[in-house]
């Protein structure tokens, strides 16, 4: 079960001619799944799904090696779809995005990022794409010389023994 | 349905470029601090 139809990526805020590729996709029910190795893509977009949870918290959270990030808070809410996030709630400059979710599979959500260049503005776009209307927010960072992220933690508030699924697009500098 | 298994606190990891998958096991500082976020989340998502 799960969410059945493998979703394409939507266009949005891009700065790179290249195609989107696929970079990993996939199920998983621990606690936590990283996708690691990332170096060397620009952007990202994200799409995750969680099993029906009484109350359950979605959380991506981007490693990297900046060590500055700068961001504006995004809240919205949408029936049992609300406060989706970007926080840099840890000192280690690792920042999150998230959301919260009372249903089921069909509350999903993507999220696409990227990251612009040294000193430059990373743009952040997130969409409930379960929607006919598009519900966009959006936030602005700025990574350090680096500028890259490493890897991607994917994770939930409630029990990790709940299935996930992931889908992870990305395109290279 | 998952929520009646006993969650194993692992972390599954996967890297890109190799295909490997490899998994981890929380250690019990980290089990202590995912269970402190899930309370505060759950606090504030019932108070919201």
């Amino acid at each position: 079960m799960g969410y059945s139809v493998f979703p394409a990526p939507s266009s949005g805020i891009t700065t790179s001619n290249l195609e989107w590729v696929k970079i990993a996709s996939g199920t998983f029910s621990g606690t936590s799944y990283t996708i690691s190795n990332l170096a060397g893509y620009k952007s990202f977009k994200f799409f995750g799904a969680v099993e029906a949870a009484t109350s359950d918290n979605m959380n991506l959270r981007l490693n990297g090696s900046s060590s500055a990030v700068y961001y504006q808070k995004m809240a919205f809410n949408r029936g049992d779809l609300h406060d989706a996030y970007v926080t840099t709630k840890n000192a280690d400059s690792n920042f999150f995005l998230g959301y919260t979710t009372t249903s089921d599979w069909n509350n999903t959500i993507e999220f696409e990022i990227t990251a612009a260049g040294s000193g430059m503005p990373t743009m952040i776009s997130v969409k409930n794409i379960q929607q006919s209307g598009v519900w966009q927010g959006w936030g602005t960072g700025v990574f350090d010389d680096t500028n890259e992220i490493t890897s991607m933690t994917f994770f939930g508030t409630a029990s990790g023994t709940l299935s996930r699924e992931f889908w992870l697009w990305g395109k290279t500098w | 349905m998952g929520e009646n298994m006993v969650e194993e606190f692992k972390e599954v990891i996967l890297d890109v470029k190799t295909g490997q998958v490899t998994e981890r096991q929380y250690t019990q500082e980290e089990i202590d601090a995912i269970l402190t976020y899930r309370a505060n989340k759950e606090q504030e998502n019932s108070s919201s």
